[in-house]
């Protein structure tokens, strides 16, 4: 029984980190993608207070 | 004459560049500007590109780009020699409206920004600095991002800000363009600039960008060492005064004056650095009045938040500068008349100098560095033996092809036969866990989980970490002793060839490591379809993740030619990335390419401490992986696997064994039978199991589409869990090729080597572990490769367009090797 529970745990365990990491893949809303298609174009850089 | 018709070791004086916008300017901040002497070095082996030598520095220029800059011979140039050396250093004059800078703060926590040309050394700073490992090498452009890091000196918490290098400032290529806003926008509260001893009148050329920028500088001479051992003699504090910046000498690399460096900058920011005083660079009359009238113009607009300093903005729109045009025509209510003013500004400064405003600022700007150097530089000149000799030998037109085959191959063979011996100490370690846990551990859902999940999983993986290792350790000495470089410039005619761009061969070498940083690298590729092809033929560079299936399959089916298959197998994603080239050139990205302009860095022989750490960073990052995405897939395929528990399938297994062993009891079959028959039904009960798991479901349902390629369920399941990282198609086949119960077989080399199908025939042979390296090979390496090419094209789009082209091309190569190969054996 022990056993079983422990393999629960971690089902659940890797359950959780598969959730987080597909949710921050998704979340990432990163703008991207200038005129010429680049990352860079654009640089989203907040000014300094 | 042009400069292309000049002749090995002919020296020329640059009269005129030709040409127009980027390449032009370009070559113009590089230092081809008029009354300079430039000397031809050699011919690349294909005669395509010519290696240069201007400003100290060598510089690769395509034939057809060469032929733009028109040249003469030293003796019959009759004209005044050079405007740099004409400029009057006693003409500039203290600038007295600079107020950009920010005030003091009393938080001592502040933000210092890194900036200089590529290889100038700023990422080896920024690592000494820092404490971090960010990637350098020897060559320009491998920094592609801004990297931060935090560091505490004096009292202060600094946050360093690691920009990617650039030769000017210009917003020509994104990389300028970001350091520029970045510089702006954020207004660090210093900045050092990062200067390369060895070739101090190129460097200084982005110095006088930062001065016009009214930015609070410190400039950091690295590489001091190499400027001692050449014998120059430089008065740097003189070059301190004159430019109002203080100077510090370092050697980054070790580490030496970093410290002074720093408490340099915390004095610039407190401001009581005595040597700092703010220089307005003389750019000779007839400029100087065109920038005083615009500065005039511009000045006239009194709520125009001061983003940039007008005297900047004046010289800029000068240059033609699209960015500042831009900015201008935004942001001032009265930008037509501004405008107006500058075009008939363009137009007096180009009647009057008879050369257009890009050219003369550019020269003026070289003016007023070459007048500060000559006040306190003088220069040893001496051409570099070794790096004169090592590139006479692999850039010559025989040797140089074969030696780096010859280069490539020793790689494949050391990664294969040196990495075999610590892979069998691992491998053996791994098989003493898994009998260990099977030997003192109760019998049980989580020992399964533990032997046949995680050990079998990442077993099998871990096992392959010594030749990663190596074959980063050879990657790293291409980049750092500078021969990356030299390997683009042989092979750019052939990268022209297939409609790429010689600085594409570099990422494409990179993606041998790792293809996500590899697409990162693109950045550097000034031209659009260029980086566009480069990304999309990334994939076929098989990267490290990969190697571990090249590595488990080659060492059962091809181990006496183990070196030749691997290196094989990269040559063939090498044809096949230069097929799909020439097809993205031809259908997708028609278009003339961007010229071939490539510094040629002097040869450094890396050190034995900046090896080590770069095979200590991956054989972290790799056991990283193995602590994460490996063991999750691992786990998560022998959940998929070990369940459902089919209950009822068991009871009928448990009563056929209990069957058998009541026969043997009643003396109807031997002690032997008895137990090769329970041994049969035990195995057939693993098979039953496993093909009614999920993951057999899952398997089952792919099978149809894999099995023309030769391919089971098992080997279908391991291709689809492979897409999360290639790694994991090998740690998935440990989990689903167990073995039989009864045999002892921890390696998963034998376990493999045993497996059988249905009719009993060996389910790996060597036309279907062809076929199977070859889908490997070609389809797409991992989904964060896919989330790298859509973050750096810019559209979703394109990262599709990856998965769907390289996985349906690996089906298609894969069926026609096996559907023909079957025809033979």
């Amino acid at each position: 029984m022990i056993q079983e529970i422990l393999v629960a745990i971690t089902g659940i365990i890797v359950l959780v980190v598969v959730a987080h990491r597909v949710y921050n893949f998704f979340r990432n809303d990163k703008p991207s993608g200038g005129s010429c298609g680049c990352s860079h174009c654009g640089p989203q850089v907040s000014k300094n207070r | 004459m042009l400069l292309s018709e000049l002749k090995t070791g002919e020296i020329g004086v640059i009269v005129k560049v030709n040409g127009s916008g980027a390449f032009r300017k370009r070559i113009l901040e590089m230092g081809f500007i008029k009354g300079k002497a430039i000397k031809v070095i050699l011919n690349a082996p294909l005669k395509d590109p010519i290696k240069y030598k201007v400003m100290d520095y060598e510089v690769s220029l395509r034939r057809s780009e060469a032929s733009l800059i028109e040249v003469t011979y030293p003796e019959t140039m009759t004209e005044k020699t050079s405007v740099a050396e004409e400029y009057l250093f006693e003409d500039n004059t203290d600038c007295e409206g600079c107020v950009l800078k920010k005030a003091p703060n009393s938080s001592r926590q502040i933000t210092i920004a890194l900036v200089g040309n590529p290889n100038a050394g700023k990422t080896s700073l920024f690592n000494i600095a820092s404490g971090s490992h960010e990637h350098v090498g020897n060559y320009g452009g491998v920094t592609v991002d801004s990297k931060e890091g935090k560091i505490k000196h004096n009292g202060y918490k600094i946050k360093l800000v690691d920009l990617p290098g650039t030769y000017s400032i210009s917003a020509y290529t994104p990389e300028e363009l970001y350091v520029r806003k970045y510089l702006i926008e954020e207004k660090p509260d210093v900045v050092i600039n990062v200067v390369a001893a060895s070739n101090l009148e190129r460097n200084l050329y982005l110095t006088t960008e930062l001065i016009d920028m009214e930015l609070p500088l410190v400039m950091d001479l690295n590489m001091y060492d190499e400027l001692q051992a050449s014998g120059s003699e430089f008065d740097h504090q003189m070059l301190a005064k004159l430019l109002g910046i203080p100077i510090l000498p370092t050697v980054s690399k070790s580490g030496q004056g970093v410290s002074e460096l720093f408490d340099t900058a915390i004095r610039v920011y407190e401001e009581k650095e005595p040597v700092v005083r703010r220089i307005k660079i003389n750019y000779g009359n007839v400029i100087e009045n065109s920038i005083s009238r615009i500065k005039i113009q511009l000045d006239k607009e009194k709520n125009i938040e001061l983003v940039y300093p007008t005297r900047y903005l004046a010289i800029k729109l000068l240059e033609k500068d699209r960015e500042i045009t831009r900015f201008v025509k935004a942001h001032y209510p009265d930008a037509a008349s501004i405008m107006e003013k500058v075009s008939s500004q363009i137009k007096e400064i180009e009647d009057t100098l008879q050369e257009d405003t890009e050219s003369a600022i550019t020269n003026a700007r070289y003016g007023f560095v070459a007048g500060g150097l000559r006040e306190t530089f003088k220069e040893n000149v001496k051409d570099s033996d070794s790096t004169r000799i090592i590139d006479a030998v692999v850039t010559n037109k025989y040797v140089g092809f074969p030696l780096f085959f010859l280069f490539m191959w020793i790689m494949f063979e050391c990664t294969f036969r040196l990495g075999a011996y610590p892979m069998e100490w691992i491998e053996s370690g791994v098989g003493w866990l898994g009998d260990l846990i099977k030997q003192y551990m109760p019998d049980g859902m989580f020992k399964d989980l533990l032997v046949d999940g995680i050990i079998g999983g990442v077993g099998g993986v871990v096992v392959f970490l010594p030749n990663i290792v190596i074959l980063y350790a050879f990657i790293s000495f291409m980049e750092d002793s500078g021969y990356m470089a030299r390997a683009a410039f042989i092979m750019d005619k052939v990268m022209h060839k297939i409609g790429l761009h010689g600085k594409s061969f570099i990422p494409l070498v990179m993606g041998f490591g790792c293809n996500v940083p590899a697409i990162l690298a693109t950045r550097t590729i000034e031209s659009r379809n260029s980086r566009m092809i480069t990304i999309l033929i990334n994939p076929f560079m098989s990267c490290s993740a990969r190697l571990p299936v090249y590595l488990l399959f080659v060492g059962i089916f091809f181990k006496s030619h183990a070196g030749l298959a691997l290196f094989g197998l990269y040559l063939i994603g090498i044809l096949i990335a230069i097929i799909s080239a020439r097809l993205f050139k031809r259908f997708l990205f028609q278009g003339n390419d961007t010229p071939f302009v490539m510094e040629l860095p002097p040869y450094r022989i890396p050190t034995v401490k900046a090896v080590i750490r770069h095979m200590w960073d991956k054989s972290k990052q790799y056991l990283k992986k193995m602590g994460g995405v490996i063991l999750i897939a691992s786990i998560i395929i022998w959940f998929l696997g070990y369940f459902p528990n089919n209950e009822e399938m068991n009871q009928q297994f448990d009563t056929m064994i209990a069957q058998v062993e009541e026969n043997h009891s009643l003396q109807l079959i031997d002690e032997n039978q008895k137990e090769e028959q329970i041994s049969e039904l035990e195995s057939e009960r693993n098979t039953q199991h496993t093909e009614n798991s999920y993951i057999g479901k899952i398997g089952k349902f792919i099978e149809p589409v894999m099995a023309p390629l030769g391919f089971d369920w098992k080997i279908s399941v391991s291709l689809l869990t492979g897409s999360a990282a290639k790694e994991v198609i090998v740690s998935t086949l440990g989990v689903l090729y167990t073995g039989d119960e009864e045999s002892d077989e921890t390696s998963l080399r034998a376990r493999l080597l045993n497996a059988n199908n249905m009719d009993g025939s060996p389910t790996f042979t060597p036309l279907v572990v062809i076929s199977l390296l070859l889908f490997v090979l070609i389809y797409f390496p991992c989904v964060a490769t896919v989330a790298a090419i859509k973050e750096e094209a810019g559209s979703w789009k394109w990262g599709i367009f990856s998965l769907f082209y390289t996985t349906l091309l690996a089906w298609l190569v894969s069926f026609l090797v096996y559907q023909i190969g079957s025809m033979f054996v």
